[in-house]
């Protein structure tokens, strides 16, 4: 990728440390340069609806510090006495060791350092996950491999209708947590019990996680190496389905119920009165919209799995009219075509431009030819907005200027959300 | 092992700035002490500062702390026509997120500029520019900026990473700028470079001196530049405008939201007046050194006798010394009554609280030179100053410190650069009745007693968001007040959040995690035989 405004990621470091928060009392130790964590913990937590994430993050989490010394002659030592230390400090049930630039430009070798504390009582496990790795998503692919390779232990007996969930990167997107727990609570009414949710799982959870019947990877875009990875070790196949929002979520639930053989009638049932749920609150909805909403042109700028969920959502349920996607997390050429057809084939043969890009100048030259009625994007699109008059709904990364705790756009009740949150923004600026 | 103090430097700074060179000297290179971690009395701080036996202690533990390019990056971008350009992987670029744009909020009648637009970009280095070098892709990162957004400045900041590839920032730089309209300004801000997070500082004021401050065409007479900070709001530019604006003078913002233009004109003006003497030491003397530019370093205008004595040193160098004696005592006469009504409100919390004749206790300050300025206002306030926080610290606060103590006592200072074990086991020994920080700390913070800020953010812009001039000593004295009112809020997290830390850390000597140290695992609240207190309870 080239030259970037306005960061719409951070960096592999960030990824693989969002995923350690996101595990119940897991301590990252990070061997990077003094400002790595909290530079991270300002562009996640508080560019990511200021929630405040993991067990010992920003401030307090471990951190070797790497001054101009440890540049010359190796970081090895200094990250030795940091394990040894956080041990005997932190309580914690896993300790992820966890590298950034400097160690990975001066080449410190972690496995070797950290190996030498294999005979603890503590889990101590590692990623080497340099900044210039890549983005957010795939520092969490990165750590993911380590949680599979280091953690994760073989079983000899299934657990039926179990699944795990993953894909879903904490803080990067800012309503994790209420898109997974929708999710979690849908599965589990048809019949499905999940054991890694990706939202504070236990050490013990993870390290049973190849006892399940299937990983959902609800993602379009990431996740795929660390699910395929999973199978290719402990034989647990996974189905790849983005974000669904909406009654997209029907489908989702129904190519689960097949994939795992479950009763069709009572996963029918569920739908039903899921769907009735949505249209009761859709239907008070319609005065409002007949005002404020009717036949109004979309654009949003988000990455794979809020483009894919939200245009299918705003489309095909609430009959708006899709204009522009941007995907801004770069999905690799090969699964490019792939993601356009999951955005591009809707119903009533309306289908948006669709353009990926993660540098805000193109975004923006883009938006500006072509202005829609409403845009949903990022905190980072507003100034952008406001000077061509568009209302903006900020749901992606970053977001500084909402608060996400317990919300979520995923699903059925999630979906309905985001009506009632494109409702406030169109109402607040009327 | 300890650093050893380099006999070349003297603890007073007798630094002569070279703007030929690429960047600063780093503050530990410039200081006979600069260093990050301490604990123990400010008397005794003092002391092993004159005397150079306070040295760097090795840590075998640490917690994330901050960066040379952090800690200006959210500055940096916040001048208005101009480009930040971090030659680093995208990461480093994020630091800038959770403070970006705040200010658009802020409506225009109160004097915040319509138009700007801040661009914090990023040259993205990736695995390959490791490989092949990335100084290509800098070049055209920075033409592309100066056709995409025709800045006036372009920063370059630096990264561990670039620093690391060994990429030719300068070359670069002097290479393309006959090809680019904007002013390139490289800031070498590497995170490694230095322990003491103040270089970053002084790595930005050089690059602005070297590359923006233009020759004086006039002076200005009425024009006073002041070094606003991070954490101050538009409410308190707003007070201290107000009371220059008394004075028939005009305050020169820098750099937080200023324009190019502003930084030019800094050499023009009558004096530089620091909000936080540390923060703008290399500007200060940059100023003066290149362009006599007089400055003053000793008060911070927080609380009202240190506003006066502010106002009193600006109009000294603006010919204002009759007007300013009018000005303190017409404030006076308003803030006066509301400034005892205050007091009055906290003694009948201390009969509450305290027996006897019993002080409250507070705790505050995050930077060096807050530290100065939260230890004088909590003295008027009524407050008995146990014991204050810094991030960093160094030679150049020495003096102010040891004025400081004659004033208002001696007490325990914790120097530690945002780690948040530190500061637990700080507050679980100390046990303020109040305490000040910064939302930084790693969000375990035993206390169930009152707590309040020193951090809002900089686009709040209600009045009770004031900690300048008078003004603010009424309002933030108020956001004091409030703290003992409601105190569910600690006890919330006192009593939810899981601890990280083992329970014989909160027992512990909080530097037992330096080397060498003999004494493990035994509280050690330092005892101050002094004007004022014999020990400290527990």
């Amino acid at each position: 990728m080239s030259y970037v405004e306005t960061a719409r990621s951070t960096c592999a470091l960030g990824g693989a440390l969002s995923l350690i928060h996101s595990i119940e009392k897991a301590v990252p130790i990070i061997h990077a340069g003094p400002g790595c964590g909290s530079v991270l913990n300002f562009g996640q937590n508080l560019a990511s609806g200021y929630q405040f994430i993991g067990y010992a993050s920003g401030s307090a989490s471990p951190s070797t510090n790497t001054l101009e010394k440890h540049v010359i002659f190796g970081g090895e030592n200094r990250l030795r006495e940091q394990i040894k230390s956080t041990l005997e400090l932190v309580d914690a049930d896993l300790y992820f060791v966890v590298s950034g630039c400097t160690a990975g430009l001066i080449g410190d070798d972690i496995r070797s350092v950290v190996s030498e504390f294999s005979g603890n009582s503590e889990t101590v496990i590692f990623s080497e996950a340099p900044g210039f790795k890549g983005s957010t998503y795939q520092g969490y692919e990165i750590a993911y491999k380590s949680l599979i390779d280091q953690v994760i232990q073989p079983v000899t007996r299934k657990e039926k209708n179990t699944v795990n969930l993953l894909g879903i990167v904490p803080a990067q997107d800012p309503f994790w947590q209420g898109n997974i727990s929708e999710i979690v609570r849908l599965l589990g009414r048809i019949g499905l019990k999940v054991n890694l949710s990706g939202d504070g799982d236990t050490v013990k959870k993870i390290r049973k996680a190849a006892g399940v019947d299937l990983n959902i990877l609800l993602s379009a875009n990431t996740g795929i190496s660390a699910a395929k990875h999973f199978k290719e070790k402990f034989d647990v196949s996974y189905i790849q389905y983005p974000l669904p929002i909406g009654t997209e979520t029907g489908k989702f639930l129904r190519e689960i119920a097949n994939t795992l053989g479950l009763d069709k009638q009572k996963v029918n049932k569920v739908i039903e009165e899921e769907e009735k749920y949505l249209w009761k609150y859709l239907i008070k909805f319609s005065e409002a919209y007949a005002f404020i909403l009717v036949n109004k042109e979309f654009g949003i700028i988000g990455d794979t799995n809020y483009v894919i969920g939200m245009t299918r959502f705003l489309t095909n349920d609430l009959g708006l009219h899709p204009k522009l996607a941007v995907v801004t997390d770069a999905p690799s050429e090969s699964i490019r075509d792939t993601i356009k057809e999951s955005i591009t084939n809707l119903n009533y043969d309306l289908s948006p431009g669709v353009i990926f890009e993660s540098d805000a100048y193109k975004i923006w030259d883009e938006v500006s030819k072509n202005p829609p009625d409403l845009l949903i994007g990022s905190s980072a699109d507003k100034p952008a907005a406001q000077k061509l008059n568009i209302p903006l709904l900020a749901t992606s990364y970053p977001l500084y200027d909402r608060i996400a705790l317990s919300k979520g756009y995923s699903g059925y009740r999630g979906s309905i959300n985001l009506v009632e949150d494109i409702g406030d923004v169109l109402l607040s600026t009327m | 092992m300890h650093d050893v103090i380099d006999e070349k430097y003297d603890v007073h700074d007798h630094f002569r700035m070279d703007l030929t060179k690429n960047t600063c000297p780093s503050r530990e290179e410039r200081l006979g002490v600069a260093i990050k971690n301490y604990y123990g009395t400010m008397s005794n701080l003092v002391k092993g500062t004159r005397d150079k036996t306070i040295t760097q202690p090795e840590r075998c533990f640490e917690q994330s702390s901050s960066c040379s390019l952090s800690i200006i990056a959210t500055r940096i971008l916040t001048i208005r026509d101009s480009v930040t350009l971090m030659h680093a992987p995208i990461g480093c670029s994020v630091c800038n997120h959770g403070s970006h744009e705040l200010f658009r909020h802020i409506p225009e009648s109160d004097g915040r500029p319509g138009n700007f637009n801040l661009h914090n970009v990023s040259t993205n280095l990736t695995e390959k520019d490791i490989v092949y070098g990335g100084t290509e892709k800098l070049k055209n990162a920075i033409k592309e900026s100066d056709v995409r957004y025709s800045p006036k400045a372009i920063f370059v900041m630096t990264s561990c990473a670039s620093g690391i590839m060994g990429d030719d920032i300068e070359g670069a730089v002097s290479e393309i700028q006959s090809e680019v309209k904007a002013k390139i300004v490289p800031i070498h801000c590497e995170g490694f470079r230095s322990r003491v997070l103040q270089t970053g500082y002084d790595a930005m004021w050089h690059g602005i001196l070297k590359y923006i401050v233009k020759k004086p065409e006039k002076k200005q007479k009425d024009l006073v530049n002041v070094t606003n900070m991070f954490s101050y709001t538009w409410r308190d530019k707003a007070e201290i405008t107000r009371l220059l604006g008394k004075l028939g003078l005009r305050a020169n913002f820098v750099p937080e939201f200023s324009s190019v233009e502003d930084l030019e004109q800094m050499s023009e003006a009558a004096v530089t007046a620091p909000i936080c003497p540390t923060f703008g030491d290399y500007l200060i003397k940059g100023l003066e050194q290149e362009f006599g530019v007089p400055y003053f370093r000793e008060f911070v205008p927080m609380g009202i006798k240190n506003t006066d004595n502010w106002l009193r040193h600006i109009a000294k160098y603006t010919g204002k010394e009759e007007e300013v004696e009018k000005l303190i005592e017409e404030e006076h006469a308003t803030i006066a009554p509301k400034f005892e009504n205050l007091k009055k409100e906290f003694e009948k919390i201390r009969k509450k609280l305290k027996k006897d004749d019993e002080k409250l206790t507070a705790i505050g300050a995050v930077g060096q030179g807050r530290v100065l300025a939260h230890a004088g206002f909590l003295t008027e306030l009524g407050f008995d100053v146990t014991g204050a926080c810094a991030v960093d610290y160094d030679a150049l606060i020495t003096d102010d410190f040891d004025s400081l103590i004659k004033d208002v006592g001696d007490f325990v200072i914790l120097i530690s650069t945002f780690q948040a074990a530190d500061y637990v086991n700080l507050f679980h020994n100390l046990k303020p009745d109040l305490t000040l920080q910064a939302p930084f700390k790693g969000g375990k913070f035993e206390t169930d007693k009152a707590m309040g800020t020193i951090h809002f953010l900089r686009g709040d812009n209600h009045a009770s968001r004031t900690q300048a001039g008078y003004n603010g000593a009424i309002a933030y004295g108020e956001m004091c007040l409030r703290s003992f009112h409601n105190t569910s809020l600690g006890k919330l997290i006192s009593d939810t959040t899981e601890d990280p830390y083992k329970a014989w850390w909160y027992e512990a000597d909080p530097m037992y995690f330096v080397k060498d140290k003999p004494e493990k695992k035994e509280v050690k609240v330092p005892v101050i035989v002094g004007n004022k207190r014999k020990s400290h309870g527990k």
